[in-house]
């Protein structure tokens, strides 16, 4: 994958070509640690700036692209700790009260997603909800729910693919309807 | 369309709760990138994810800024070299599912039999294009040697336009009232949407952007959704479905570029018939000179600054005219 990354030489042209080439799935990557779309901008930045800086350490058999993810990846894991410390959870809290920052579904759709995830099965249900509204993390389920981290994500997907399924329909169509 | 067997549900579930390792977040990149098909799975899994719950949905920040702003950063960096922007398109990608169009068919026997010979109005171009605004709002962009035609007001049943060769729609959304472009022997049916018509010799291609629309002559009917394509075969009388078009086709109308090691002289026929300008390269060696850059809709003043800065050459714009000239790429 990073071949053709590496064999420019120019180690400038390198950091932008990888800029190019990562930038969106590492800022799509951090906002799924993050939840925020500017934190993640930074943490992106961030990254690029370490990768400058390592520029001359790297070599033809370092990935660049696993690297950038490494760093995002630990980048953002520090920031959620500092967070914490912060304050625990108001920002977590507040993600759960239903209002949409962006309006690209409506009330209806929202309901519809709800029902949906009500008409799961219990242990399917739960899993999803302690997931998606309560922010927890696998693990923390796992040992709360007596179960093993395998099982989370078994159920966790499974959630996603039902929803998907008697969804996909509905979304779209409220979708099309809103960008006409 | 359906093949859920293949989709990475458990990968996803941890990518979208924050739980995906470095490794696994580029599995899910790597898998996204292996098919059009599954970033359209991706896109509507990801807003099945983010409207289950309040919160902000993933939107990803301007590329050329973020990286002006890195560079702005770096100690001892050259001055700019490249831009490129390609702001996310999660809306058009939420659109590229299946709207169906039910009773399609029928109104293809409908609009057929009571397309009136009333007063029509038409539009033809020669070598420009034309941009006119039809009466319910729509906008059709007429490229060169094409003409249409409809109905004054558009005040009959469906909304009837007639074409011959090339143009892009945007159509106002109204289901009570059909969008219907009449080309060669088929008929392109739509209740708001973008798409592009090209009527060639032996083919008539429809890309669509966003929305969907229904391509159908008397025997058949075929679907086609944003990201696609639909052509026509004219000698048999059948419909062709391709998962993906070159957005730079349209792009004489929505101005929307995605060029990947374009030659000037490529990336220059394409912007004259966009802006409107006449494009003057002063030596024929920068004709061949190449470069990659996606540009949405932007200034023209933009553009030639990101084309001077990469292939290293003069951009003068005057009025309606662009002198290129320099050394030129390498």
């Amino acid at each position: 994958m990073d071949e053709h990354l590496i064999t420019g030489g120019d180690q400038e042209q390198l950091v932008e070509r990888a800029f190019h080439l990562y930038f969106e799935g590492l800022h799509r990557y951090a906002f799924t640690i993050l939840k925020d779309n500017d934190e993640a901008k930074d943490a992106v930045q961030s990254v690029f700036l370490k990768l400058w800086e390592k520029r001359a350490g790297l070599d033809e058999q370092q990935s660049v692209k696993s690297y950038l993810y490494t760093a995002v990846y630990h980048y953002c894991l520090n920031i959620k700790r500092h967070e914490k410390v912060k304050d625990s959870y108001i920002s977590a809290s507040s993600n759960v009260t239903g209002v949409q920052e962006h309006a690209l579904v409506s009330k209806e759709t929202y309901q519809q997603i709800l029902q949906h995830i009500e008409a799961l099965s219990p242990q399917c249900r739960i899993i999803f909800c302690k997931s998606r509204f309560d922010g927890m993390k696998y693990a923390e389920i796992a040992a709360e729910m007596g179960l093993s981290v395998k099982t989370v994500e078994v159920q966790m997907g499974k959630a996603l693919r039902i929803l998907r399924e008697k969804l996909s329909e509905f979304l779209v169509t409220l979708i099309i309807f809103y960008l006409l | 369309m359906n093949k859920s067997e293949h989709i990475p549900y458990e990968l996803l579930g941890k990518y979208f709760s924050g739980e995906a390792s470095p490794e696994e977040a580029i599995a899910v990149e790597d898998w996204i990138a292996a098919a059009p098909e599954h970033r359209r799975l991706f896109e509507q899994t990801a807003g099945l994810w983010e409207n289950a719950a309040g919160g902000q949905q993933h939107t990803l920040p301007d590329k050329a800024a973020v990286w002006q702003e890195i560079r702005r950063q770096l100690p001892g960096a050259a001055p700019l070299k490249t831009a490129a922007v390609r702001p996310g398109n999660r809306r058009l990608m939420a659109a590229a599912i299946l709207l169906l169009i039910c009773g399609a068919s029928l109104y293809f026997l409908l609009y057929r039999t009571s397309a009136p010979a009333a007063d029509w109005v038409s539009r033809q171009t020669t070598a420009g294009i034309f941009r006119d605004t039809l009466p319910d709002h729509s906008l059709a962009v007429i490229n060169s040697h094409s003409a249409i035609s409809y109905e004054k007001g558009l005040a009959g049943r469906n909304r009837l336009i007639r074409l011959k060769g090339q143009a892009w729609f945007d159509v106002t959304f109204n289901p009570g009232k059909p969008f219907i472009v009449e080309v060669g022997d088929i008929a392109v049916k739509v209740l708001g949407t973008a798409f592009n018509i090209q009527q060639k010799d032996s083919t008539i291609e429809v890309a669509v952007l966003n929305g969907s629309v229904a391509m159908m002559n008397s025997r058949n009917r075929l679907t086609v959704t944003a990201g696609q394509q639909g052509i026509y075969h004219a000698a048999s009388g059948t419909f062709e479905l391709v998962n993906a078009f070159n957005s730079n086709k349209m792009g004489y109308a929505t101005r929307v570029f995605n060029f990947e090691n374009t030659s000037l002289k490529d990336i220059a026929a394409q912007l004259e018939k966009a802006y409107g300008v006449t494009i003057r390269i002063a030596d024929k060696k920068l004709e061949n000179c190449a470069m990659s850059s996606s540009f949405e809709n932007k200034p023209l003043d933009y553009i030639f600054e990101v084309i001077s800065v990469t292939l290293n050459v003069q951009c003068r714009v005057e009025k309606d005219s662009v002198y290129i000239n320099g050394e030129g790429c390498n």
